[in-house]
């Protein structure tokens, strides 16, 4: 293996940092095994890992392949999914009525603080070189949850297209129904997230790489279970994680009050996917079930990936300390450990329920430190007054 | 994009930062206006048609640009952007284009009917002149440098029924020419008086018009297929500071004695400099205006017009770009970095004096302001 750290230490410092990222990206693409994954991935990985196409300031277009399925029978072909329309249908809500939008969002309100206090190891990055005052840490705290949530509000705009093209794509007559109001829910994120980010936090970042490559990949998949491999699962399984940490650790009432909403509409969402999915690939041919599980842990290193937060680095630290100084910070620190620590817990027992994770990936999973969350409840045996009631009991 | 990416010049992670709109003091001679709607010219392009309460019609001359001023993170930040329709109507329509992590360009870019802004002017000498007899204009637009252009025809087409006008328009794709379906109409509507030659950096399969960007060889190249520009012709050239500069050195190898006219749309030395930058901090300001003291603190890498409008201080400015002197100012105390460029001279530095929009305090300092009207800094 090349040590491109050894390779790009002569440069100057913005220059290696680009550079790294570029030696990471390749990384990635060249870690995949199964070149049917690379295949799906690939295309992506060079728009956004390398051209970055998503943040050159032009509007993204991704050419979809998919099949629209029609019956004009309109059979009762799930019940399962015909119970959770109905439950969707019931737990719709206005969120101009159900939020308080008159809150007043002070970032800087140590009463009510967006992240609580050693959420991030001041003392460690001080270690690295940054030596931040009172203000400084918490402008940083400021740019850090304004970064989180960008990256929600992008991952939903992504799920709000990939809902549209699932209830299209889906075969169960009664599945569509359902999908057509997580469409609605989708929608509505997108609009929660941005009027939080316009209104009260007043910031936003780009859209990360890596979660740019996973949506672009399957929204451009032709196969609808790949769509809803990668979006009702990967996707939205760790943004129910993410979700839930954050609903947790702040103490700013309208943002804990907004991610309540959500994370309803969020578990019914992944329940979806687990129901659809796990009677689908039973009767795939090994082959084909050996790609999913490839492609499962790709994009769930790329996701693990997406939360080092590397706009918030390019925006405060770079060329001030190294990007691999900046990625020790964050894996270690302790804010984003319980960051990684839920999501994945909410995502890999996902994997395991639609048989995604056979003895054969498991070494994998077990290399890449995600062995670990094999163990919790999939999102078909837990609803979102348990995960609420949990979540609250844990705050 | 990859170069420019290695040499850290890639883009801001960062779409947008600002702080919610509050009610802001106007500079003496402002008027807050409304926008009575928004048009959305491309993807990242706005036209933004104001209306004045007073409904006053817009009195200024095609070519002219008005300083808006937009609340961001508390401070009142003055950017410059030409009109883009005819003088003399009920509306001003102001044309933008969004950047990239551009605080103010995205501010404006999402602002909605109803809301008001802050804005002074008309500015500005880019225009055309009376004349007398049928004239010829040969205007060359860089991207949303078309604004100024595009009043300036549509001024002259509707006054002056022989002006001929030849339009070079140059863009990066096809989803970026703003106003394409307008000059169209324009074109018909006056018989081919405007002939438009579009140009493009990164055509569309089957794309017949030029080609390329527009450097001095690319527009020597499209000037060979033109009719001869005369030495009576009147050239205009708006758009980035690169093309201007090529676009100018292209006319001069072909020994154009016609008068070319250039104009600065970008506007520079007015972003905050990135978190994290060691050098930038606070600064002590002491403002000395005419019938009063004002004592304020500049924002990390603010200029002294930024912290002076933040503290509500009768500050005189108009270009924003150290390109006019109106924000003069006389440093009594401390020392002011100036970016370049800026049109002060040997002399006027040597005396003390220094340039609001573009100064920036390298510790506390006073500074001495004139009274609206009178030259900066004068007492």
């Amino acid at each position: 293996m090349i040590d491109t750290a050894k390779l790009t230490s002569m440069l100057p410092a913005k220059m290696r940092s680009r550079l790294d990222g570029w030696f990471e990206a390749l990384e990635i693409l060249v870690e995949v095994r199964d070149p049917r994954v690379l295949r799906s991935l690939g295309p992506s990985g060079v728009k956004g890992l390398i051209l970055q196409r998503a943040k050159q300031g032009y509007p993204t277009k991704t050419r979809a392949r998919h099949e629209t399925h029609f019956d004009w029978t309109y059979p009762a072909d799930n019940p399962e999914m015909r119970a959770l329309y109905t439950r969707a249908k019931a737990g719709q809500w206005n969120s101009d009525s159900a939020l308080d939008w008159s809150t007043s969002v002070d970032p800087y309100d140590p009463a009510r603080p967006l992240l609580p206090e050693g959420f991030l190891d001041f003392d460690a990055l001080a270690a690295r070189g940054p030596k931040l005052d009172a203000r400084e840490r918490a402008r940083l705290i400021h740019s850090l949850t304004s970064w989180m949530l960008s990256q929600f509000l992008h991952g939903e705009q992504g799920a709000l297209f990939a809902a549209a093209q699932v209830t299209e794509a889906v075969q169960f007559y009664d599945g569509k129904l359902y999908g057509a109001t997580q469409v609605m829910d989708e929608g509505r994120h997108v609009e929660v997230f941005h009027r939080y980010l316009d209104e009260k936090l007043c910031k936003l970042y780009q859209v990360n790489d890596n979660l740019f490559v996973i949506i672009d990949a399957l929204m451009a998949d032709s196969r609808w279970d790949m769509k809803f491999l990668g979006m009702q699962i990967m996707v939205e399984g760790l943004a129910l994680g993410a979700f839930g940490t954050l609903y947790r650790q702040t103490a700013e009432p309208l943002l804990k009050e907004l991610l309540k909403y959500v994370i309803r509409d969020e578990a019914r969402h992944v329940h979806y996917g687990v129901l659809a999915l796990r009677e689908h690939f039973r009767e795939l041919s090994d082959s084909e079930r050996r790609e999913r599980e490839d492609w499962a842990f790709e994009v769930a290193l790329l996701m693990r990936n997406r939360f080092l937060a590397l706009e918030v680095y390019e925006e405060w630290f770079e060329g001030i300390m190294t990007r691999q100084a900046w990625k020790s910070f964050v894996t270690e620190t302790p804010g984003m450990a319980q960051f990684r620590q839920t999501m994945f817990s909410r995502l890999v027992p996902n994997l395991r329920e639609i048989g995604l994770v056979s003895q054969r990936i498991v070494p994998r999973y077990q290399k890449a430190g995600l062995a670990k969350y094999m163990n919790g409840l999939a999102a078909d045996r837990i609803d979102a007054a348990t995960m609420i009631a949990d979540l609250d009991r844990a705050a | 994009m990859v170069r420019r990416r290695l040499a850290g010049d890639g883009p801001s992670p960062v779409c947008f930062a600002r702080r919610a709109p509050g009610p802001a003091l106007l500079p003496e001679g402002a008027r807050r206006l409304v926008v009575a709607r928004t048009v959305r010219e491309t993807h990242d392009v706005v036209t933004l048609v104001l209306e004045d309460p007073e409904r006053a019609d817009f009195a200024f001359t095609a070519g002219q640009f008005f300083t808006l001023l937009v609340d961001v993170d508390g401070e009142t930040v003055a950017r410059n952007y030409s009109a883009s329709n005819a003088p003399g109507q009920r509306e001003l329509h102001v044309t933008i284009k969004a950047k990239p992590g551009g605080r103010v360009s995205g501010r404006l870019c999402r602002a909605a009917a109803g809301d008001r802004i802050g804005v002074l002017g008309p500015f500005g000498a880019f225009t055309v002149k009376d004349a007398a007899s049928p004239r010829r204009l040969v205007l060359f637009a860089g991207g949303v440098g078309i604004t100024p252009l595009l009043s300036i025809a549509r001024t002259v087409l509707a006054a002056e029924p022989e002006a001929e006008i030849l339009l070079v328009y140059a863009n990066r794709r096809r989803e970026d020419i703003a106003f394409d379906a307008e000059l169209d109409a324009l074109a018909a509507a006056h018989g081919g008086r405007l002939a438009v030659h579009r140009v493009l950096e990164e055509p569309p399969r089957g794309w017949t018009g030029a080609t390329g960007r527009l450097d001095r060889a690319n527009v020597a190249r499209i000037l060979d297929g033109l009719p001869s520009i005369g030495a009576d012709a009147e050239l205009f050239v708006c758009g980035p500071e690169g093309m201007q500069d090529e676009v100018l050195a292209a006319l001069a190898a072909r020994g154009t004695t016609a008068i070319v006219k250039r104009e600065r749309f970008a506007i520079g030395g007015t972003a905050s400099p990135r978190a994290g930058d060691r050098d930038a901090a606070a600064r002590r300001i002491t403002i000395i205006a005419p019938d009063r003291l004002i004592r304020t603190t500049a924002l990390a890498g603010a200029s002294l017009l930024e912290a002076g409008l933040a503290a509500s201080a009768p500050m005189p400015f108009s270009c924003g770009v150290g390109g006019c002197g109106a924000c003069r100012v006389r440093v009594r105390e401390g020392e002011v970095d100036l970016d370049e460029p800026h049109c002060l001279s040997e002399e006027e530095l040597a005396a003390g004096y220094s340039l609001a929009c573009v100064g920036r305090p390298r510790g506390a300092c006073t500074i001495e302001i004139g009274r609206p009207g009178r030259e900066g800094g004068e007492r």
